[in-house]
Formats: C-alpha cells, structure tokens, sequence
C-alpha cells in the first residue's frame, strides 16, 4: 500500500504497481505452482478490477484479494482433481548446489499435500499468520487449523526419514 | 535445521520462482473484458444468451498478445491447446459435439456444432488452417472485424473464410439438411456465417488438453498427430489420431469412448487380452472395409473402451494386426 494514503483511496492500477509482486509471490506458494500462480492471480484480479471500488473501501483488501486466491486455487483443485504440479526448474537453470536440490525435493512433498494442509503451511510459514487468523482465513477452527499442520508435518516429516 | 526451517527456506526458494509482474498486469485488463463479457453474454435475451449457454465454449484470455503462430497455437502446460478464434455468438440451441486439435507442432483445428448431435445437419463447423487465405472464385468479399472476408452459399450451405492472424486462415461453414426439398437457404445461411465469423477474436480461446496419445507408430511415413474430443449423446471420448501429413486423411486412430459404437460387434470377434485387460479381435469385413488389418477393442477398468483401427489410404503406412495391437498396448491415458 502506498504511504500516507488510506486503502479506499488507492486506485487499482496503483495497488498492482506496488502489491503485485507480492501476491504472485503468495500464489507461487499457495499453488506451488508459477504457471498456475500466474493465471489464477490474473483472473482474480480481473474479477477484482470490476468490483475495485467496493474492496479497497475493506480494512484489508490484500487479505481479500489473497483469500480470493486461495478459493480459485482450491476450485481450480476441485476441477481438476488430478492435476499435475510442475516443481522442476526450466532445464536451462540448473541446480546450482545441492541445497537447492533438497529444497525442491521438500517443495515437491508439499505440494503433494492436500491443498488445505498445504494452504495451513503457506499462511504459517510463508505469510506468518497465527493460527487464529489462519481459521479465519479458511473460514475454520483453529483446532482444524492445528490438525491440518499437524498431518501435513507428519506427512513430510516421514517422506524425509524415509528419504535418509 | 529443523523441519519448520527447511520449510520456511522451500518457501522463500518457491516465492522467488513467482511469475514477472508486468505481463501478468498486461493480460489482466482483457481478461476483465472477457469477464465483463460473459455476464452480457449470460444477461442478454435471445439467441446470444441460449448460443452462450449451450453452444459456445468458455472464453479465456491470453496474458499477453501472441506474435506469431507458434505462440498463438502452442500448448499451455495445464491448460492444454488453445483453440483462438472461438466464437461468442451461434445460432440457437447447437452444441459442440467436436475438437480437433493438431498435437507435437502448430497445425490444424476444427471444431463442430450441431442441432441435434444424432443428425449430420445443420451443422456449423469452424476450421483453422495454416498458410493464406484460399478463398472460392466465386465468392463474394465481407468485412469480418476489419479484416477482408469471403462468403459463398449454395442452396443448403454457407462459408465464409478470413484471415484473422498472419498464416492462419479462418474458414466458418454451415450446412443445412441437404435433402429439403424446394428450399433455398443459401443466403440466410450466409448471413449466419458472417455474423459468427464477426464473433470471434484472436483473444477468443478455449483449450483442449489432450488425455490420450500415441506411444508407438509405425515409422514409415511421416504423419500430422491430433487429438479430438467428442461430445455426444450417442458415445462421448477422446480420440488420437494419425493423418497423413499435409492431408486431412486419417490413417490410423485410437479412441477411448464411454460407449462402443453400434458397428462393432464383439460376439463375431475374437476374444484376446491386451494391455492386461479382455480384449476383442474385431476382423476386417471384406464386405465393408479395405485392406486394414481390422479393429482391436478393449475393455478398460474404469468402464470405458478403447478401439484403435485404421484407414488405409495410398501414400500412408502399411499397418499390420501385430502394429495394431502394439498402438494399443501403447497408447498413453490420462
């Protein structure tokens, strides 16, 4: 948000320039997926473009607009229930160390999670949300929340061992 | 490291994989266009809306503005193929009933509506093709969205042809009931035509994902690959198919369909087994087919049947049975 100006006053053009960024960067983790990030931040905004004045008169349109995300990502889900996740990097940048290896292969394991596990992750570890605003978020309790973490750790927490 | 760490650092490493901004900003003003659209479309009275909600496709919007006809046609990683130029206005009630896409490289598409999917016509079918306009000598020229058109009717049918992109030709067609006696539709038809043809945009796509393939062919001859999608009452799937290349023949395909086509009659063939699954050996009828080495059917698991066979034609490969049964054991399904 650009300082010094309320939300309602922030036209749509300028919370793109300055906010964009962002929510691809929290649609990548969200969906795991740049390709799918892409499309799903682009057809949220343009449903979001049409409405602009309505949600930038919200207390916090980004979490709108990160919510609105998420739905389409979990009904993109819900259409296509056998989607494929591409994690690998294009072939042209390879791996420069085998930190970044481990790292994918991690990345590849949560995206293998059910997409509410995975949703649980993206707001605790990448958006540092607590766990109350991580139920308000998804519309659930917090005890849902702590259940969703808890299954997914375990999920990874086992993949890796096994890996060793 | 701990776990939570490694998956704060995975985070991070995936957030700086996001796309650019700028392109995605670039396509989110059409797409508010194609979304303003379709609720005109939904709101409006008459054939508009009937033609959005039971014939024409979804509309999506490209991120950025293709250049050339590789990006126009090449496919988009989980969305499949884009079908451009996809119509927002058909006549009352048609249905898509069938997508082609060309698969592996640009190449042609064709896609078909109709009134009633059990009849042949009318029918309204739309064909992308490569290379420049081929307009018939005797048609007469239109303005298809500031482009050059041509429209030619006879007394049961009407296509109009443009060129909406450079190397790639547009030809809309609709055809009537041939056998209606005294009537002449030509012209109305050719005003059908036009007006579909007005419809479209170069930012108007579907897409087609291709849910099955060919994994192995005989190597002969080189052949055009395509995928199509059927969608009829009367037995919906998907079909790969192989066409000798540069000609619309068809010479080899395989399909996966909910129901087995009427003309197949397994109780007359032989009972085999392929791809771990019963399996039929229809022969070729002499009475009805040419030199092909026949139909293998098979029964898959989730219901659904596969069929491959073949067309022989002059100039394609010569498929024998054992080729056959190797493009069934082969074909990848989604």
């Amino acid at each position: 948000m650009p300082r010094g100006k309320h939300s309602s006053d922030v036209t749509f053009d300028e919370y793109l320039s300055h906010r964009l960024a962002a929510l691809l960067r929290y649609a990548t983790v969200v969906t795991c997926d740049p390709h799918l990030a892409e499309d799903v931040v682009q057809e949220v905004l343009a449903r979001a473009q049409l409405r602009w004045q309505k949600i930038s008169r919200l207390d916090m349109p980004e979490a709108y607009l990160k919510r609105m995300v998420l739905n389409e990502f979990l009904s993109w889900r819900r259409r296509r229930s056998a989607m494929h996740v591409p994690l690998a990097r294009e072939p042209d940048a390879p791996d420069p160390a085998e930190a970044i290896s481990s790292r994918d292969a991690l990345l590849r394991q949560i995206a293998m999670l059910p997409p509410q596990q995975r949703a649980v992750l993206a707001l605790g570890f990448y958006e540092g949300m607590t766990d109350a605003e991580i139920a308000t978020f998804l519309d659930c309790s917090e005890s849902t929340v702590r259940s969703h973490r808890s299954r997914a750790l375990s999920t990874l927490r086992m993949v890796q061992e096994v890996g060793r | 490291m701990n776990t939570n760490d490694q998956i704060r650092e995975a985070f991070a490493e995936l957030a700086a994989r996001a796309p650019v901004p700028d392109r995605v900003a670039a396509g989110i003003a059409g797409r508010s266009r194609a979304i303003r659209q379709r609720r005109l479309l939904l709101g409006a009275g008459g054939a508009v809306a009937a033609a959005a909600a039971l014939g024409v496709p979804a509309l999506f919007l490209w991120p950025g503005t293709p250049s050339t006809v590789d990006e126009l046609l090449s496919p988009v990683r989980w969305r499949g193929y884009p079908m451009p130029f996809t119509p927002s206005w058909l006549p009352d009630g048609f249905n898509i009933t069938q997508r082609r896409v060309t698969t592996g490289r640009p190449g042609p598409q064709r896609r078909e509506w109709h009134l009633n999917p059990l009849h042949l016509h009318p029918r309204v079918q739309l064909e992308l093709k490569l290379g420049g306009p081929s307009p018939w000598p005797s048609a007469s020229t239109v303005d298809i969205n500031g482009t050059p058109g041509w429209v030619s009717h006879s007394k049961y049918s009407a296509s109009c042809s443009w060129q909406p992109f450079e190397g790639i030709e547009m030809r809309v067609s609709v055809a009537g009931e041939p056998d209606e006696p005294d009537t002449d539709r030509g012209a109305q038809f050719a005003e059908t035509v036009v007006r579909i043809a007005r419809s479209t945009g170069v930012g108007h796509v579907e897409y087609l994902r291709p849910t099955m393939s060919f994994g192995w062919l005989p190597g002969q001859v080189p052949l055009r690959l395509a995928f199509e999608r059927h969608d009829r009452p009367d037995g919906s799937g998907e079909m790969a198919s192989a066409f000798i290349s540069g000609e619309s023949r068809r010479v080899i395909f395989a399909g996966v369909f909910d129901r087995l086509d009427d003309s197949i009659r397994l109780e007359e063939a032989q009972k085999t087994t392929l791809r771990g699954r019963p399996a039929w050996y229809v022969p070729p009828d002499p009475q009805t087919e040419t030199q092909g080495p026949g139909t293998f059917v098979v029964e898959l698991a989730d219901g659904r049947w596969l069929f491959a066979a073949t067309d022989p034609a002059e100039g394609g490969p010569v498929v024998t049975k054992d080729d056959l049964s190797r493009i069934v054991e082969t074909c990848r399904l989604d």
